[in-house]
């Protein structure tokens, strides 16, 4: 779960990292007032879910309060990236001596948290990585513990920072790696990290992704609100996961993401010329299907426009498919023109397969996912009369 | 043989007393698993299908030692039930609960290494020796006995892939879903490694997907020399990218874990790639 730039830097601060002043409006006029209030020189930023923001349009200078309204009216009714703004950041403008890059995230090679630091911050810090490996010192952390302050100034002396910036960002390290285990952040990331006249540091923009399976320790965020569209949430809200693909014709449900994949994979390979027929979405029940969960996924996908036919391809494994079948029953009694293939094996199979075909479900018995695509792009190439 | 379970094997469950706990340890008792004890915290003294359940598992390995752990528990219980596993000296944990937090399974993996445990998963069907032992989730009736181990970051596609396996005649030394999170106990590279060791098994199946570089680690190390054959499936070769596809680690991310990617680096190892499930049937019985 991604936060916007006013979330990361509100966390920021919470953790005794400076930002630059700053607040959040919804409309043009809030804009103007705040940046009437500061009464300098501001940014206006656009609060979108998206990298390179400043190459879009959606980070500009603002010399007056009057033009900073203006910059806010424009942002917040287009878009960046193809996104709305939900808001927009007015702050002050920073005086910026030098652009630094302190970023944390999880290896997951090594299953350890590892923190990077830069002299070379900024928005070309992905070009630094791969072509300057070296320019980012990184810092490997046991994730029982936490780094110390000795392992921090030694990671801001190999970054090259020099003796006045060591001293400043050091503490600034392990502050930033309090917030990254204690919020269960999975990217905690400061860039640029803003080096003043002065020598201070502040963290000029910020970019922070919690963990969306740890806020039953965190309850306080809402990742619903924060995905997509409707369907994704509805799904999301039971355990599912909802991906829509753009504008297919076979609706999808699978028990497993992988099976799921390659379900999408296979249908993909099936199609003429044109590239149809195309899956609609990918739906996974997750391990928790009950009879009602499965008439909810059922009411999802065929709740998308355009759908000509479904394929539901699942495993009675932890998953009782015999419960998800009357459901599937259930939703189906709604819609009985709708050509329903599926693919269901594993434990108590046999009385799944009585019970989908009672509801007119063309039950594919073949172990192969492919049998079961093809078999729904046949009902798709002849429509029965 | 096989790898990491056997016959022998003594199990514990913890979170027997749940609705899934009880189901599954029926399933696993008829696939031939030995469950010796079962740990739901205050439903000490009970017994479920009469094997006895006790408030920790440090005091069902005082009554009863086991060598495995396989966890039914929710989320937010994992880290301590795990963590309790750990410390009461458990060899194999397999922790089957989906959406365990990466912080947790980070510290989790570091405690099970510091204590000479292994621990796979999270988000894993568990392990089945077939006709042997199974812990964790995956339905007994589509796997035999035989030559093939496989590994696998997705738990219904091993179903799949092991049944047909099974129908063709080939059976499984041992299949094992290493688990789909970004972060897991067990790598890949070093479940190959026990494969290699493990004389009942010719070749490896590797199932993969989308996300992570699990999968360009294992081409690394088996491009280096690999005692078996190695037959691999890729999933996700038509997703978009940016969207997390069901598993927490399956998303393509900046251009890192994309499938094509991972098929290329397996294939330029030596590897066999299987460009739909039902292919490793035919790659398996050319490398045996």
């Amino acid at each position: 779960m991604r936060l916007h730039e006013y979330e990361a830097k509100e966390l920021l601060a919470r953790y005794g990292i400076r930002i630059p002043r700053g607040t959040v409006a919804a409309n043009a006029a809030d804009a103007e007032a705040v940046a009437a209030d500061m009464a300098v020189a501001v940014m206006v930023k656009a609060q979108v879910l998206a990298g390179g923001r400043g190459k879009a349009g959606g980070i500009r200078r603002a010399g007056n309060a009057r033009c900073a309204g203006q910059l806010a009216a424009g942002m917040l009714s287009g878009t960046v990236h193809g996104l709305h703004p939900s808001g927009v950041l007015i702050e002050e403008q920073l005086d910026i001596h030098r652009e630094l890059y302190l970023g944390i995230t999880v290896d997951t090679a090594s299953g350890c948290p590892v923190i990077m630091l830069s002299a070379a911050g900024g928005v070309d810090i992905e070009s630094v990585a791969r072509e300057t490996p070296a320019a980012i010192a990184r810092l490997p952390v046991n994730p029982l513990g936490a780094p110390t302050a000795r392992q921090a100034a030694v990671l801001a002396r190999d970054a090259g920072l020099g003796d006045a910036a060591c001293r400043e960002a050091a503490p600034l390290v392990l502050q930033l790696y309090r917030l990254f285990s204690e919020e269960d952040a999975l990217i905690a990331e400061i860039n640029p990290l803003a080096e003043l006249a002065d020598g201070s540091l502040v963290a000029a923009d910020a970019v922070v992704e919690i963990d969306a399976a740890s806020l039953f320790r965190h309850p306080a965020w809402d990742a619903l609100t924060r995905l997509p569209g409707r369907r994704e949430r509805a799904a999301q809200e039971r355990g599912m996961t909802f991906v829509d693909l753009g504008g297919g014709e076979i609706g999808l449900i699978c028990s497993g993401a992988g099976l799921g994949m390659a379900t999408v994979d296979l249908i993909a390979d099936q199609a003429d010329d044109s590239g149809r027929p195309r899956a609609a979405n990918f739906l996974e029940t997750g391990g928790g299907i009950t009879r009602e969960l499965m008439a909810e996924a059922m009411r999802l996908v065929l709740s998308q426009p355009g759908i000509r036919g479904l394929l539901i391809n699942v495993y009675g494994g932890i998953n009782p498919i015999h419960e998800g079948a009357a459901g599937i029953a259930d939703a189906l009694a709604d819609h009985p023109e709708i050509p329903v293939i599926a693919k269901a094996l594993g434990n108590r199979q046999e009385e799944t397969w009585t019970i989908l075909r009672n509801a007119g479900v063309e039950v594919v018995t073949d172990m192969r996912t492919e049998a079961a695509v093809q078999a729904v792009c046949r009902r798709l190439a002849t429509p029965e009369t | 043989m096989g790898i990491l379970i056997d016959a022998g094997t003594r199990v514990c469950i913890q979170g027997i007393t749940g609705r899934i706990g009880k189901v599954q340890a029926r399933y696993m008792r008829e696939a031939g698993t030995c469950i010796v004890t079962g740990v739901t915290p205050g439903k000490g003294g009970l017994s479920v299908d009469g094997v006895p359940v006790f408030d920790t598992v440090g005091a069902a390995q005082e009554a009863e030692p086991a060598d495995a752990s396989v966890l039914f528990v929710p989320p937010a219980a994992a880290e301590n039930a795990a963590t309790e596993a750990i410390e009461a000296g458990v060899r194999l944990i397999v922790l089957i609960t989906e959406g365990v937090p990466v912080h947790s399974t980070m510290r989790l993996r570091a405690r099970a290494r510091g204590a000479g445990a292994r621990l796979l998963g999270p988000t894993t069907p568990g392990i089945i020796a077939p006709e042997r032992a199974k812990l964790g989730i995956m339905p007994a009736s589509l796997f035999r006995r035989g030559p093939v181990g496989i590994i696998s970051r997705s738990g219904t596609l091993s179903y799949e892939i092991g049944g047909l396996l099974t129908e063709a005649g080939l059976g499984q030394s041992t299949v094992v879903g290493m688990g789909a999170d970004p972060v897991v106990g067990t790598d890949l590279v070093e479940l190959l490694e026990l494969f290699a060791a493990d004389p009942e098994t010719g070749a490896v199946v590797l199932i993969g997907e989308v996300g992570g570089n699990q999968e360009e680690r294992a081409a690394a190390a088996i491009a280096s020399g690999y005692a078996r054959p190695v037959v691999a499936y890729i999933a996700g070769r038509t997703v978009p990218p940016g969207v997390r596809m069901g598993h927490a680690g399956a998303i393509v991310q900046d251009g890192a874990g994309d499938a094509g990617h991972k098929i290329r680096a397996l294939a330029d190892a030596g590897v066999r790639t299987a460009p739909r499930p039902a292919d490793v049937v035919r790659l398996v019985q050319e490398s045996l």
